[in-house]
């Protein structure tokens, strides 16, 4: 205690525990309340070596001044009046003081309690609280940053238990009526962390999109969406697509059977420059209406809307009635078609999509052979799957376009597509057609040519073993360490009841970590039983125990 | 024996191919009508053997029309074929429960489709 001059009594006082006050680690202020009716009278006379290092001045600086003089700042924070008030009345009081920058970040923040001492005197033990105010502040300005951002949403959350019980909402607008009915089914069977299910519920005209995810362990964010907007975009497409395919559809309708007609000799042979032209016109029309039916399907497809009837199918068949459906097409371009079964298998498929997109490939491939090339299936089971892989001997598709490969549109070398006559809609609706089967179908690397392979869930496959003893091995692991530690405890343990409860357990574990194939477990736990059986000495429990923790910890 | 065949769409130009598909490739007789007020008059006052009737049309629509056939004695036995740009799975066994033979869908090949028809027809 650094003694001001003429020391009032506490001054004195402290004296006597001065080892106290000049090695505890808060920092020590003492002010004496000068006049008991003014707070301005606070006149500091001592502190300690701690509050030195704390506000980097010396007590000097402080020593005959007032608080207010001192800490000028205080007094907007009440902070003298607070002290005084202490002084008189003798009741301890306790704040932080905030020491603010710009922007009110917390520059210093002080952790103050302040107790009374006789003579109207304080004492004020202070502590830097600096990193934890500031995590505090820090955590207030996320938290208020995060309700800004969901402020931001246009939607309304709900915080529920599983039981469909209600923690938290933060409202926008109207939800659905009968919520509770809308989120309950999407609880069960319980979520995984990360997983989230989408429901779509119509509540007097409204539509909603109910998100729900789980969070924290027993709770669950549901997300409520009013999706009406979105709903009635989709109505307006689907009705412009449906009009758009019938208004197309009919006057491609007489201009295909016009030309049809024409080119079919009914009305006589035509002059064969008329001839040549006629089928110009007709092999485009041709194309128009297979883009136009491409679009109809893919958007069908893309909607959900298209539904499979799955049946089991015989691969080999599958693929003959694929190539039979494009041999007239492989006959016209001289491209032999073949079917290579490495092993059979049954499908779980719907037969006509399918073929659609066996066929689709099929063309593609026939329209990229050169003359007198082979086109092949090949046909391999390979557990629960079916793989067919469909290569052809052309050009193969260029490294950079295998990417947009299944994107509408993505034709391989535009131009040469085109050419081809392809409406670059068809590995679009095969990948479609294939997702909605759970299957795959992706380009395979190869070195000539191009190889797609389509993999589609077999019928009548193997289920995958089960694993009994090893399920059985990872429960027992997963207990292992609790049992472990009932041990131990139990060596602790001085009452007789005790210790032979810890040797059966001991003798326990010997035997079925052996059973489990943990053989290290087993010796430790043997190791433990002999101690306790006398066999071995004593002295050895440490390291028995020691090895049994390490085998634990291996296993 | 077809020898007789009425058409009904409302798009002339449908009828113009169809009526010189059925001619000249099927070898039929034809008869035409653009609504279904017209192919029930027609149907009635010249019995065809065989209707080919459009599915949509303004006014009555096709399996109205078809209804409508069953319901008179003297047309109820004609055998009819929807004519449908809207041919999807399951929409064929809804025209078969109303009564109809089948259906074909638009655009259709003028040089198939009197080979389409027959198949139907051989079927019944």
């Amino acid at each position: 205690m650094t003694p001001a001059e003429a020391p009032p009594p506490p001054a004195r006082d402290l004296d006597r525990y001065r080892d106290i006050v000049e090695n505890m680690e808060s920092g020590l202020h003492v002010y004496h309340l000068e006049d008991p009716d003014d707070d301005r009278t606070l006149r500091f006379i001592g502190g300690n070596p701690a509050a030195e290092r704390i506000t980097g001045a010396p007590l000097s600086a402080f020593i005959g001044r007032t608080l207010d003089e001192n800490f000028p700042a205080l007094r907007e924070a009440g902070i003298p009046q607070a002290y005084a008030e202490v002084a008189r009345t003798g009741r301890p009081w306790r704040t932080d003081q905030l020491l603010y920058g710009d922007d009110r970040v917390v520059t210093a923040a002080y952790a103050v309690r302040v107790f009374p001492l006789p003579d109207r005197c304080v004492g004020v033990v202070f502590e830097d609280a600096t990193e934890r105010v500031r995590a505090q502040d820090d955590l207030r300005r996320s938290e208020a940053r995060q309700r800004a951002l969901l402020d931001a949403l246009p939607d309304t959350l709900y915080v529920v238990r599983r039981d469909g019980s209600l923690l938290d909402v933060r409202r926008r607008g109207e939800g659905p009526a009968s919520l509770a009915a809308a989120i309950a089914p999407l609880l069960a069977p319980p979520l995984d962390a990360g997983e989230e299910r989408v429901v779509e519920r119509t509540d007097a005209g409204v539509d909603f999109e109910v998100r729900v995810l789980r969070t924290a362990a027993g709770e669950h964010l549901a997300i409520v969406r009013d999706i009406s907007e979105r709903k009635r975009a989709e109505r307006r497409k689907d009705e412009f697509i449906s009009i758009v395919s019938h208004e197309l559809r009919t006057p491609l309708t007489s201009i295909h059977g016009a030309l049809g007609l024409i080119d079919g000799g009914v009305l006589g042979e035509a002059p064969p420059g008329v001839a040549d032209l006629v089928q110009v016109a007709r092999t485009n029309t041709d194309r128009l209406v297979r883009l136009i039916n491409d679009m109809l399907d893919l958007d069908k497809m893309e909607a959900g809307r298209l539904e499979l009837v799955l049946v089991p199918l015989d691969a080999d068949a599958l693929a003959d009635a694929a190539i039979a459906a494009m041999s007239g097409a492989a006959e016209s371009a001289g491209v032999r078609l073949r079917r290579v079964t490495e092993r059979g298998g049954t499908v779980l498929g719907d037969r006509d999509r399918l073929l659609q997109v066996f066929t689709n490939l099929l063309s593609n491939a026939v329209r990229f052979s050169p003359p007198h090339a082979a086109v092949t299936i090949t046909v391999r089971a390979e557990g629960d799957r079916v793989r067919f892989a469909v290569s052809d001997q052309g050009p193969g598709v260029p490294p950079d376009r295998t990417d947009l490969l299944f994107h509408k549109f993505a034709q391989v070398g535009d131009a040469v597509g085109r050419r081809k006559g392809g409406t670059g809609l068809g590995l679009a609706i095969c990948k479609a057609i294939v997702v909605q089967h759970d299957g795959t179908i992706a380009l395979v690397p190869t070195a000539r040519g191009a190889t797609f392979a389509l993999d589609l869930p077999a019928v009548g496959a193997p289920m995958p073993a089960v694993d009994l003893l090893g399920d059985l091995r990872a429960a027992y692991t997963a207990a292992l360490p609790l049992q472990v530690e009932a041990l131990i405890a139990l060596l602790d343990a001085t009452d007789p009841a005790a210790r032979n409860e810890a040797r059966t357990l001991a003798h326990r574990l010997h035997g079925t970590a052996g059973t489990y194939g943990l053989p290290r477990v087993s010796d430790a736990a043997a190791w433990i039983e002999r101690v306790l059986d006398g066999t071995a000495p004593r002295t050895e429990l440490d390291d028995a125990v020691a090895a049994l923790r390490a085998a634990v910890l291996e296993a | 024996m077809v020898r007789t065949v009425l058409l009904v769409d409302d798009e002339a130009d449908i009828r113009t191919i169809a009526r010189i598909s059925l001619s000249r490739v099927g070898g039929w007789e034809t008869l035409s009508a653009e609504n279904g007020e017209q192919a029930l008059a027609t149907a009635s006052a010249s019995l065809p053997d065989l209707i080919l009737l459009d599915v949509m049309m303004p006014g009555m629509d096709g399996p109205t029309v078809l209804a409508r056939l069953r319901a008179d004695p003297r047309t109820a036995h004609i055998p009819v074929i929807f004519l449908t740009a809207k041919v999807q799975r399951g929409d064929v066994g809804h025209y078969v429960s109303l009564g109809a033979l089948g259906a074909i869908a638009k655009p259709f090949d003028p040089m198939r489709l009197p080979l389409d028809v027959k198949r139907l027809l051989e079927r019944a």
